[in-house]
This record gives C-alpha cells, structure tokens and sequence, in this order.
C-alpha cells in the first residue's frame, strides 16, 4: 500500500489550523476520584468540543466498579455537564462516547490489565487508535507502584515502532527526596524519561506562559532582572478555603510539601531562569535545573522559615474551623497548613536578592502572585516629605484569580505640592476566564497527547527540589510545632517577623 | 450608557471618550489594537455585535464608520460607549453624512489608538483592492467578507489580483474548522491522492476557496460540485484505492468516510459572524496560506497544479471547462453565471455565519437606490 509519509494539508505557516492531537486512546486510572469528575473528564469534552482530538480519540476507564461500558458513558456524562466549561452539544458528547470503554478491577488484579490490553488493541483496531496509548494516573500515589509494575507485565508499557506510550503522573510526586527517587526509579524502568508527564497545572496557566514572554520577549525588564535593580521576590499561593473533605491527604503531608516543593519551587526557577538557547522542552528544563542547583538555604533555619496552622476565626465573613478541628486531623498533629521560606540564589544574576515563598490554607483571599520588588531609587531629589508614601517599584505576575500583570511605581499626586505617591497599572490580556481560552488541564491534556513538553517538569528537577525541602522538612520536624494564625488572616505573626528580621515586609497580595 | 454627539468632530470624539473613560474611574484599560469597522446602517449592528464579543478576547477600540453620502452638508454624528456591560473596551459609531462619507480617513486617523495595530473590517462591500483604500492603508490587517458581495465568485476572482500581506476574508476564515479536520483526516496513514472534490451550496465562495487550498496542497486538481448546502456541504478526496470522504449536511456534524475503513463523526458546526471575527483577530501577520489559495485559484481549479504555473489570468470558464474526466459529474465552479444567483438568503436566514450581514435582494436594491 502506498502510504504517504508526511502530510501535505500541514504546514508550519498554517497558524489558523489549531494543532490536533493524533490518533490515541487515553487510559484514565482512578476515574471515579474527585480529579477525574471535575477537572479530568470535563478536560476531554471540553478538547472534543474545540475540535482538538482527533476523531479516532478514545478513552478507556479503569476503576473497580461493575460497571458496562453504558454505565461510565452514563457517569463521565454527568461529571462533564456539571463541570463542563464549553457549551454541552449532544453530537460532540455521542461521537467522543462512542469511543469510550470500562475495565473493572483492582489495581492488583492481572486479570483486569489482561482486559485492558484487550480493550485497547480492539480500540486499536475498530476505532484507528493505532496503538498509541497514553495512562493517566489520577490515583492515590501509594498506588502508584503497583499499577506501573501491571502496566509493565502486562506488556501494556511496551509499544511497536511507530506507536508511542506516555504515562500521566499527578502530585505529589514523592514526599521527600528518598520517596520520589524510589518513585521515579518505578517509572524510569518501565518508561522512558520523555514518555513520563509530570502534572503541575500551575504550568499550563496562561500567564506562566506568558512569563517567559514577558521576560524574554522585550528588552525592558530584563537589564533590569537582576541584583543591581531587585531588591527580593515573593512567590505567594494563598488558599482562602481550608482542607475540607481531603484531611487523609493532606494530615502528614502540609502546605510546603503540597505547593513549595512543586507549584512555587517551579514559578521561582522560572523566574530566575536564564534566558533559554531556544523555547523547547530540553533547553527550558536545563536552565531550570541550574536555578535549582544553585539555590542555596538559610543557615538559621529557625530564623528564615516559618510554618503554620490555622486556628478558629472569621474567613470572608464566615466562621470557620480551625485546623485541629477538621474532620480527620488527630488534635496532636503537626502539618504545616501555612508555609513560608527564604532562598538565596548563588549566581552573578541573583546573588543578594532574597526569594521568599509563602503558602497557606484560610488565608486572606484566593491569589497566587509573583511579585518582582525593586530596590528604591539610590537618591530622591525631592524632601522627604514628599516621597513618604512611595513604596518600592513591583512588578507582579498575577496567576490567579484575574490572570495578569501590574506594575507598580511612584506618580506625582496632582496639585500644586511635589507629593509622590504608589500608583499601579494593570494589563489583562482580554478575559482569559471566558470559555474561549482553554483551562490550565485541558493544555495539559493535549500537550501530552501531541508529545510536547514545553513546561513538564522532569524527574531530575524533582529530585533537585526535594533536595531544596528536606533540610527543611527535617528542621521543622524536629524543632517544636506549627505556629498559630487566626483563619482568614495572612499566616502567623511569625511570618512578619520574619521578614522584618531582613528589614522588609510582606506585600498584601 | 452612550453619549452622542451630532454636528461634531474627531477631537471632540476623543474628548467625549476620556470624559466618560474617567466617569468610570477607568484609565487606559491596556487596549490591544484599534478596530475599524467601515460599513452600512444595514450591517452595522451586527458586525458591532460581532466585534463587541471579539473584544472580550482583544481589548479595542471600536470605530464603526457608517458612510451616509447625500447630497447635504458634510457632517459627523457620534456615539460614544465606554466600559459597556457587554465588553471592556470603547465603541465609537461614527455617521459620515454628505460630501463627509468619502472622506474617512480624515475621521477615523485621529480616533486611532497609539502604537497599536489597527484592523479594518468591511462586512459588506468592501473596496475592490483593500490595501489602496483609504481607511484600508492605515490598518495592518484588512477582512473582507466575498460571502456578502453581489456575486460571491467575482468577488473572489478579484481577490486574486487584489491580494497584499494582511489581507483576509471571512470567507477563508469560514474554511478552517474545515481544513483542520481534514488535516487531522490525513494524519493517518492513507494512500496518495489523486483528485479532490469539494461540495458547498451554489456561490458559495468558502467551498471554492477550500477547493483550491487543497489543490495547492495537494498538487491534485481538485473541483467544486453545488449541493444543497448550508454552507459547505463535503469534501472527497479520491485515492487509487478508495476515497477519503467528509460530509455534513446538517451544519453542525460530520461524518468521516473511507472506503475501506471505519467512519468517523467530528463536530464541525458552522460558526457564527463573533466567532470569525475572533479568529480573525487572534493573529496579525500577513496570512500566507491565504496568498498562497488565492494565488492557486488564480491559475484556476481542476488544473494539476505542475502544469499551469504560467498561467496568471484568474478563473477562466474555458480553462475550467477542460475538467479532466477524473472530475466528471462535478461542476467547474467558475461556469456558474454570477447572474443565475439562487435565493440563497432562505438558509441564511436560518444561520446567522451563512451571510452575516448579507440584505434581502430587496432591501439591497433599496440601499441602491438611496446612495
Ligand atoms: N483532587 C485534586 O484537586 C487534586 C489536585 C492535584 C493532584 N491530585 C492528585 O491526583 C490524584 C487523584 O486525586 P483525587 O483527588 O481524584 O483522589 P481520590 O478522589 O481519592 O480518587 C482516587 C481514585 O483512586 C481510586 N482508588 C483508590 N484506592 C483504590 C484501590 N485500592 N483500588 C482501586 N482504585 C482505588 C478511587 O476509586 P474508588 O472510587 O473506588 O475509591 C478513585 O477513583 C492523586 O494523586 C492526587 O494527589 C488531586
């Protein structure tokens, strides 16, 4: 059969024809979980109805419930027009449907991998999946290990030359540096490094994106990205709900595990990356991995880190619970639900400038910020009066909520006085909240499914931020407990002290 | 809330937006591009309809240019909305009345916002060369739209000559959902193909458009054939050994066929006038697949694109009437006298993307008369 090789409708110059991701079948492990019903499974509808997967697309749940293929189609269609983001149309719904299969099972059972492998070589087969197979794990990590290793005996891992295989893992990837070793040696042996697709949505934000376009895109902040301008940084995600039903996952595990070690460890390598030789996977992973070595911890750790629990208080102008009083947190435990800590960076660039990363549950509002602080002007021509309320230049990365960026500097206060005061100005590119832009999963999705990892992080820079953590981890598991913060207030007064040791103070995000 | 401003000018026009854009305690809300809008009172909510919801996307300034030629005294009528409830940006509708309707340029220049590119969108009537108009040489993007013109077809044929970097027409725009889900179709492997027929409604100009991207692609000749419609209707790509065949006839699903292999639905619903004109604000630069269709429609379809490269005339009947047989059944589309147009407004009434801001042949007659 005279197959053609490449194809003639593609081009790169084609920029109206959205990349469409190839023929494939998507194993999702774990669909019954909370991540699958409302961010996963909405994901996939949401690419189906922009028209990004192909029509060959299928997907395959895999959980143990005795359940026909109807049965899941019936469930995932529930979960879809509950948390759908595009409109829901019957025609998208029945063609990604008639793609979609159920497999029954433990994640110990062989025979409920033989009856996968069985599913998707008929998928293969009468829906033109062409043994492409991608396996989402969207399951409790504890499991993780087990189902990588039936992946493997079950001979689903291996592929035929000209088909591919990816596994999808989500967060946490390990909880210190010895689990995630041992986790990524389980996924190293079965796949190969650039097959395995580390989740961590925060990358598949418009705005991290833009980040680096920002930077590195113009040529007015970046002489200016450096010591001689930046007086520190601060990285904040900040949470205004506290655990709710997830006290299993997160009593033992805490803020600095759940956020610092992924989301803010990766939006300060960005930050303070050097400018990549080219904007693909390889080149954007190593600068990050030299941000990572170079990252150096306070001596003092009880100086330079503070961590936190949430007490009873008022949040947005409820009562809430505090911390020890969850549902499922024992009264005794120490997790951190309020996280803050201090790192220097050891290079030309950043050497001197503090970088401080700050996360918590109950706290003030819902924001997650890169705020780029700049030192104050060496000399002001103008009395001190004058300038009283003139704070320092910033420059804020907004991730969330209300995806942006502001500026912040000194503007003369109209009137005949020399007065100078803090104005900012904010750019929003249009509403990235609108259905037109797709959400931070369904990027996520595709880019897994076209085999493109521009913002994955890689199993090494894992390892690296563990590396970063665990003196800290171990400092405060040994050193006494959590210090206490009102719900609804921006963490501990320990959290302020802090900084003023450093002769600064938060900015109120 | 709309302020409005009769017998005024340009400046006055700016003062009256940052009157109101401080009424709101907005400053300048980070604008990306001026958006010019020149058309008629017939289409002119519509497309401000349009160009309000691509805004949400694309913050702008909206400048609708509403030509009135008369014979009374030059005029300038205004109205101003500033941070309406349906978008973040500023519409300015602008009436030229008497001697004022041709002289735009003079109106729209200092209501451009600085720095940033300018679009220029004609829902219906647009001038023959767009680069040479007068509003058309500030903007760095030009949309047409053949769909609404008289006769579709000549429309498109003058499009080929008419042609410079950062011309578009919605016509093309109407064509990707189209073109992508034929190129996800040919991601798989499939054996080479030796011609291409695309089926759309009578006049269609997207049917004919797509027809001529596949054949500069493709390097096979490839036809147009009238159906029924709406819209464009399918597309069949025929191989030594069985045909690639996409179909829709209800204008919002399709069915992907192969001869010999499994059939395949994909949503491909026809999109409306906003949608289009989101895309086509999404990017900037010049379009070149878009140069590269017109440039292959010029040389004429049904042609095996190798031979005719000399060929510049654009689409000629004779030239299209020597089909090869390979086509047989399927009508050259450039055959069609313009003049046979069908009452095609039924469907288009139904479907707000068939002809966005297309008249009734009756009331178009009426505007006619008028001007
Ligand atoms: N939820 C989030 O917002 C979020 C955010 C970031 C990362 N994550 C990560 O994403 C993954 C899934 O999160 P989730 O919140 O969806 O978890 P979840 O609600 O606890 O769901 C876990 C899934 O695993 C299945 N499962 C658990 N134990 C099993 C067993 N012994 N045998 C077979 N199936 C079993 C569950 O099935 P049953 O219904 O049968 O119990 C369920 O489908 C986790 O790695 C989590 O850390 C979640």
């Amino acid at each position: 059969m005279a197959v053609q090789q490449t194809n003639p409708l593609r081009d790169l110059n084609d920029r109206r024809l959205p990349r469409v991701a190839g023929p494939c079948a998507l194993v999702l492990f774990g669909v019954t979980g909370d991540l699958s019903r409302k961010k996963l499974l909405p994901a996939i509808y949401d690419l189906a109805n922009r028209g990004l997967l192909p029509p060959t697309f299928a997907l395959v749940g895999f959980a143990r419930r005795d359940w026909a293929d109807q049965d899941f189609a019936q469930i995932a269609e529930e979960s879809v027009r509950a948390h759908c983001r595009t409109p829901f149309h019957e025609d998208v719904w029945e063609q990604l449907s008639s793609g979609m299969r159920f497999v029954a099972g433990s994640f110990d059972s062989d025979e409920a991998f033989i009856e996968l492998a069985h599913v998707l070589s008929d998928l293969d087969r009468v829906r033109g999946t062409n043994g492409n197979h991608a396996f989402y794990l969207s399951i409790p990590p504890g499991f993780f290990p087990t189902v990588i290793d039936k992946l493997r005996t079950s001979g689903l891992s291996a592929n035929d030359a000209g088909s591919w295989r990816r596994v999808i893992v989500e967060k946490p990837f390990g909880h210190d540096l010895k689990s995630a070793q041992e986790l990524n040696k389980i996924v190293d042996d079965v796949f190969p490094p650039g097959s395995v697709f580390r989740i961590d949505h925060y990358l598949g934000k418009e705005t991290v994106q833009n980040l680096l376009a920002v930077r590195f895109a113009n040529t007015m902040f970046e002489p200016i990205w450096n010591n001689k301008y930046v007086d520190h940084v601060e990285i904040t995600m900040a949470e205004d709900i506290g655990i709710g039903s997830r006290a299993g996952y997160y009593d033992g595990i805490g803020a600095a595990r759940d956020v610092i070690q992924n989301h803010l460890l990766q939006l300060l390598a960005l930050t303070a990356m050097e400018e990549p030789v080219s904007f693909n996977a390889e080149q954007i992973r190593l600068e990050k991995e030299k941000v990572f070595s170079a990252i150096k911890l306070p001596t003092d750790l009880s100086r330079h880190t503070v961590r936190g629990q949430y007490s009873a208080g008022w949040q947005g102008g409820e009562p809430v619970k505090g911390f020890l009083e969850e549902d499922g947190i024992p009264k005794t435990s120490k997790t951190d639900t309020f996280a803050a800590i201090k790192l220097e960076i050891d290079s030309r660039r950043w050497a001197g400038v503090p970088f401080y990363l700050r996360t918590g549950k109950r706290l003030g509002r819902r924001v997650t910020e890169i705020a780029v602080v700049f030192k104050r002007a060496p000399h002001l021509p103008f009395s001190a009066t004058d300038t009283e309320e003139l704070g320092s230049n910033a420059l804020v990365i907004r991730v969330q909520p209300d995806e942006g960026i502001t500026i912040k500097f000194g503007s003369k206060v109209p009137g005949t006085q020399m007065e100078v005061r803090d104005v900012t100005m904010d750019f929003a590119y249009g509403d990235s909240f609108t259905e037109s832009s797709p959400e931070a999963y369904e990027r996520l999705i595709l880019d897994v499914l076209l085999g493109e990892p521009p913002l994955f992080p890689r199993h090494r820079e894992v390892e690296m931020s563990w590396e970063i953590l665990d003196p800290i981890l171990n400092h405060w598991a040994t050193h006494g407990r959590p210090d206490t913060y009102e719900a609804g207030t921006w963490g501990p007064p320990e959290a302020d002290e802090m900084l003023a040791r450093d002769g600064r103070e938060w900015r109120r995000p | 809330m709309s302020m409005l401003l009769e017998g005024t000018n340009a400046s006055a026009v700016n003062a009256a937006i940052s009157v109101e854009r401080h009424r709101l305690g907005a400053t300048s809300t980070g604008m990306v591009l001026t958006f010019v809008i020149v058309t008629d009172e017939l289409s002119q909510s519509e497309a401000t309809r349009a160009a309000t919801f691509a805004a949400n996307q694309h913050p702008c300034r909206i400048i609708v240019v509403i030509p009135r030629p008369g014979r009374g005294k030059p005029q300038l009528d205004a109205e101003v909305w500033v941070g309406d409830r349906e978008g973040p940006g500023e519409t300015v509708k602008l009436r030229l009345k008497g001697p004022l309707a041709r002289q735009q340029a003079s109106v729209v220049l200092p209501l451009l916002l600085p720095d940033t590119p300018v679009v220029v969108w004609w829902p219906a009537d647009a001038p023959a060369v767009p680069a040479d108009d007068q509003v058309g040489r500030m903007a760095n993007r030009r949309i047409t739209d053949a769909s609404t013109a008289r006769r579709p077809l000549a429309d498109l044929t003058g499009r080929t000559t008419s042609y410079h970097p950062g011309d578009t027409d919605l016509a093309w725009t109407r064509t990707t959902p189209w073109r992508s889900v034929l190129a996800t179709a040919l991601d798989e492997p499939h054996e080479q193909i030796i011609a291409a027929t695309v089926s759309g409604e009578r006049n269609n100009p997207s049917a004919t458009l797509l027809a001529a991207w596949l054949q500069a692609r493709l390097k096979v000749p490839a036809v147009v054939k009238n159906s029924r419609g709406p819209g464009i209707t399918g597309v069949v790509l025929k191989t030594k050994n069985g045909d690639i065949g996409l179909s829709r006839h209800d204008g919002r699903l399709a069915e992907l066929t192969r001869t010999h292999g499994l059939s395949r639905k994909a949503p491909l619903p026809r999109r409306e006038l906003r949608e289009l004109v989101s895309e086509e604000l999404r990017r900037l630069d010049a379009d070149e697949i878009y140069a590269e269709t017109l440039a292959e429609l010029a040389k004429g379809l049904g042609e095996p694109a190798r031979k005719s490269r000399s060929a510049k005339a654009p689409v000629r009947s004779s030239k299209v009437a020597a089909t090869p047989a390979s086509t047989a059944g399927a009508k050259p589309i450039a055959k069609r006298s313009p003049a046979t147009r069908p009452a095609r407004r039924k469907v288009a009434a139904k479907d707000p993307s068939a002809s966005p801001a297309q008249p009734t042949t009756a009331t178009k007659a009426k505007r006619k008369a008028s001007k």
